[in-house]
């Protein structure tokens, strides 16, 4: 028994088949709002109100050809999409939203967890970073360069930003500071700064507007993607979808209190609390210009960095003066 | 300036230099000058006759002569130069140290009607393909486009 | 990272025409670049030489899509000259109408464009929406969004009746309220302040120098404007309206003139629809045109638009010349790209409203071994066939 529900978290819930479902559903949603802010009516024609649009869009680049450059470095080209849509798929395993029980920790939920979940995350810039280099073009070495330069600027105000929910709680685990804060609700708002520095970064990482430096169309075509097609870009595609679902459920776990009452107000509680994240980051895209880099360098650590230490200043205080 | 005004200017600076200096239509003029004496006379319209405009050189072929005509503008008149070349020898001084917005203009002068521009610093085509025939030029009244049968309607 | 070159274009997703620029780049910054035309060129210089006025006239509008009929305006009113006609006062002011709501539709257009450039696509869909009320009112008036077909030799060719003046008057009250936003928008939203603001920064002694037109050196300082210089059509002593500079001279400075000179176009079109006097809309035009030479000159929305004509007593004429604003704008687009960022190049190169097909006039396709030919279909196919053989792919 214990083995088949291995297989239904691994593959059903939260596994696969849940985190491709749900990463198009939030596509959708995404594009919708981005339509309605910017006055359009956004994707209507493949199911209701365009709602496998995303699904479609899927299987239609999984259908086209697929195209590697000539010069490309072969083997590493045609890894790169496999191994940053694994990185993103494992740390949605890590999100805690079902568990056999809270008191025990599992391969899926451990001490830590927080920290892996970061981690792999991170691991899909690199990814960027590599495709753009084994493109062999002159496109997509500008935006894999421009893939690390942002992810120095973003990726240590994501780490202060997360430390703080994680410190006020006392553990590296993200099913217990969900847990903690489940408790003692009140104690969300002293994380707001935290919230909004981890929001932005999460928007950093994820390349959209302002920070889609790394692709901006208008100046590097499709960046370290430019050489991608079909099968490869669908990968691509899907990954970001994907990200966007795990970063915001770890937001949603660590700053809006978790998923709690078990298998449905749990799932009830995930859609809703992400879908507010991504609310947040399509209105953050609809009303926004694209940055430089060099200005999305400078304001990540006038702004981001000191507020996020800012943040972990007060709750060790504040911590403190609880003991 | 009124045409009275700078017509004074203009014979006070190119003493016996002007063939023609005319106004056939409100706010135009238009001076004929020897080639030799071109940039001598683009300093005077720019520096003395307040012309800081340069719109665009025409290249025109007369049937035996080739001309290039440059259109000059300030507030409230538009002067047209005109020079004229041979055409077993088609050349004229470039006036980019003058006006060096006409860098593009000679150059298309250059691909269309086939001046040369001496001492113009880059005369690679503009707007045909590098690899056109050397010594053909389309807009010679002895050019004819002849589109071959077969060809994509 | 060494110096490399960074092609963009002919195809780009920053050109919305084919043009090619070949741009020296130290990492992220811009040390040279360079420029190639001639992907666009239609031969319509030379084909004007071989219709007769009349087509011409058609023949002309289609040099470009946004400002068609700016160029229809300033042929007409060059071949008027010739042929010794003036047209009547009511033609020649829905001949200024057309040309200011052609103005406020590329302007629209543009500001969406330079919205896009930077990646602020919510400005982008905001302006194209408000967009539609300008092309809708043009398309009541001319049954075209596009290419008019209003301007004809001796006056133009479709009257106004009072429903159409009234429906014209609201769309551009509507307008009107609107475009205070855009403005706003454009001058103080923070993350698209930060991309216009001081970026390709072109000189007032630079502008004067490099001979740039309209909104471009409008936004350097200089008040240079045809409209003003020369007035042609109804302008001069009967339409009252303002220059707009300013003394910025970069990105945010080109979007400030242009969002205040669509506020000018509205009041000039409120005006012309106001006043608009009674009468005949043209005058019988000969169809053959006494020898002779002009040059005729309008402010297109991108700038000083120029015509050459010479007529040879024929029905046909001699030599056509057209130069329209955007090649005029070339040398100082390069001036300002050197020493930027690479992230600079597209919003810079939009900021003069470039429009290729204006530039380029000619084509001819060749082939491979440099005879000027045109390919037939087979060949074509030929051709492609082979060119993805040699590069490995089954077909």
């Amino acid at each position: 028994m214990d083995i088949l529900k291995i297989f239904l978290y691994l593959l059903v819930y939260p596994g696969l088949l849940f985190l491709f479902v749900y990463s198009t559903f939030v596509e959708w949603i995404d594009r919708k709002l981005y339509a309605k802010f910017q006055n359009r009516m956004g994707p209507m024609y493949t199911g209701s109100h365009g709602i496998l649009q995303p699904i479609a869009d899927f299987v239609k680049l999984m259908a086209k050809e697929d195209i590697v450059p000539d010069k490309a470095d072969k083997k590493l080209f045609n890894a790169v999409p496999i191994l940053a849509l694994t990185s993103v798929l494992t740390a949605g395993l890590l999100l805690p939203v079902w568990h056999f029980s809270d008191a025990f920790q599992s391969a899926t939920s451990f001490q830590g967890d927080l920290i892996v979940i970061a981690y792999l995350l991170a691991l899909p810039s690199f990814a960027y970073f590599l495709a753009g280099w084994a493109s062999a073009s002159m496109y997509s070495a500008i935006g894999g360069v421009r893939v690390l330069t942002l992810l120095f600027a973003y990726e240590v105000p994501m780490f202060l930003a997360i430390l703080s929910p994680a410190v006020m709680a006392g553990s590296w685990r993200m099913a217990e500071i969900a847990a903690y804060y489940q408790a003692n609700p009140w104690y969300l708002l002293i994380n707001v700064f935290a919230f909004a520095v981890a929001v932005v970064a999460l928007q950093a990482k994820l390349e959209r507007v302002p920070f889609d430096i790394p692709h901006a169309e208008t100046e590097v075509v499709g960046g370290a993607f430019t050489e991608y097609s079909g099968r490869k870009l669908a990968m691509f595609r899907l990954l970001a979808d994907i990200q966007m679902v795990v970063g915001a459920g770890m937001i949603a776990a660590l700053f809006l209190g978790g998923f709690p009452g078990g298998l449905i107000p749990g799932f009830i509680w995930f859609v809703v609390k992400t879908l507010i994240v991504v609310f947040i980051l399509a209105a953050m895209r609809s009303v926004t210009a694209r940055l430089r880099i060099d200005q999305m360098v400078s304001f990540s650590w006038k702004w981001l960095a000191p507020l996020a230490l800012l943040q972990l200043v007060i709750v060790i205080f504040l911590k403190g003066y609880l003991q | 300036m009124t045409f009275e005004e700078i017509k004074k200017i203009l014979e006070d600076n190119l003493k016996g230099k002007i063939k023609e200096l005319i106004n056939p239509f409100p706010r135009r003029m238009t001076l004929w000058v020897d080639k030799a004496d071109a940039l001598e006379t683009c300093k005077v319209l720019k520096e003395k006759a307040g012309f800081y405009h340069l719109s665009t050189i025409t290249g025109r072929d007369t049937g035996d002569k080739l001309e290039a005509l440059y259109h000059f503008a300030q507030n409230g008149m538009s002067l047209t130069l005109r020079l004229q070349t041979d055409k077993s020898n088609p050349t004229l001084s470039t006036t980019i140290a003058v006006y060096p917005g006409a860098i593009f203009y000679e150059r298309e002068v250059h691909d269309l009607v086939g001046i040369n521009f001496e001492g113009h610093p880059d005369m690679r085509p503009l707007v045909l393909p590098e690899d056109w025939p050397q010594g053909v030029y389309p807009l010679r009244k002895d050019w004819h486009y002849n589109r071959e049968k077969g060809a994509i309607e | 990272m060494s110096t490399f070159i960074l092609p963009v274009g002919p195809q780009h997703p920053a050109l919305k025409e084919p043009t090619s620029f070949r741009f020296m780049v130290d990492g992220e910054t811009v040390v040279d670049a360079d420029l190639r035309l001639g992907y666009n060129h239609r031969g319509i210089e030379k084909g004007c030489e071989e219709r007769t006025y009349i087509q011409d006239l058609y023949l002309l509008e289609r040099v470009c899509g946004i400002c068609s009929n700016v160029h229809m305006t300033v042929f007409a009113q060059g071949v008027e000259k010739l042929m010794g006609i003036e047209p009547p006062k009511r033609g020649l002011f829905i001949r200024c109408l057309m040309g200011e709501l052609e103005r406020v539709h590329s302007h629209l257009l543009w500001l969406g464009v330079a919205g896009h450039e930077v990646g602020f696509d919510t400005f982008f869909m905001y302006t194209w929406r408000d967009r539609e009320i300008v092309e809708d009112i043009l398309e009541m008036i001319s049954g075209n969004r596009v290419n008019y077909g209003m301007q004809t030799f001796g006056g133009v060719r479709r009257d106004l009746d009072e429903m159409q003046i009234k429906k014209a008057l609201d769309g551009i009250a509507a307008l009107k309220a609107r475009t205070p936003y855009y403005l706003n928008i454009g001058a103080s939203e923070p993350t698209l302040v930060a991309r216009i603001a001081g970026v390709g920064v072109l000189p007032k002694a630079k502008a004067l120098e490099l001979n740039a037109a309209g909104p471009t050196t409008r936004a350097s300082g200089v008040d240079f404007d045809v409209r003003k210089d020369d007035p042609y059509a109804g302008f001069g002593e009967h339409i009252p309206f303002n220059i707009v500079t300013d003394e910025g001279g970069d990105v945010l400075a080109r979007v400030v003139v242009r969002a205040k000179e669509l506020m000018e176009s509205y009041n000039i079109c409120e005006y012309i629809l106001k006043n608009l006097p009674a009468g005949d809309i043209r005058v019988k035009a000969p169809r053959k045109v006494p020898e002779g030479e002009v040059v005729s000159r309008a402010e297109a929305q991108r700038g000083e638009c120029i015509h050459y004509i010479r007529s040879n007593g024929t029905d046909k004429p001699d030599r056509v010349k057209v130069r329209a604003p955007t090649l005029a704008n070339w040398p100082a687009t390069l001036y300002m790209l050197r020493g930027g960022y690479v992230a600079d190049i597209p919003i810079v190169m939009a900021a003069i409203d470039p429009c290729l097909s204006c530039t380029d006039r000619m084509a001819i396709i060749t082939d491979p071994k440099g005879n000027e030919k045109v390919w037939n279909w087979e060949t074509l196919r030929q051709y492609g066939i082979d060119f993805y053989r040699k590069r490995g792919i089954k077909l």
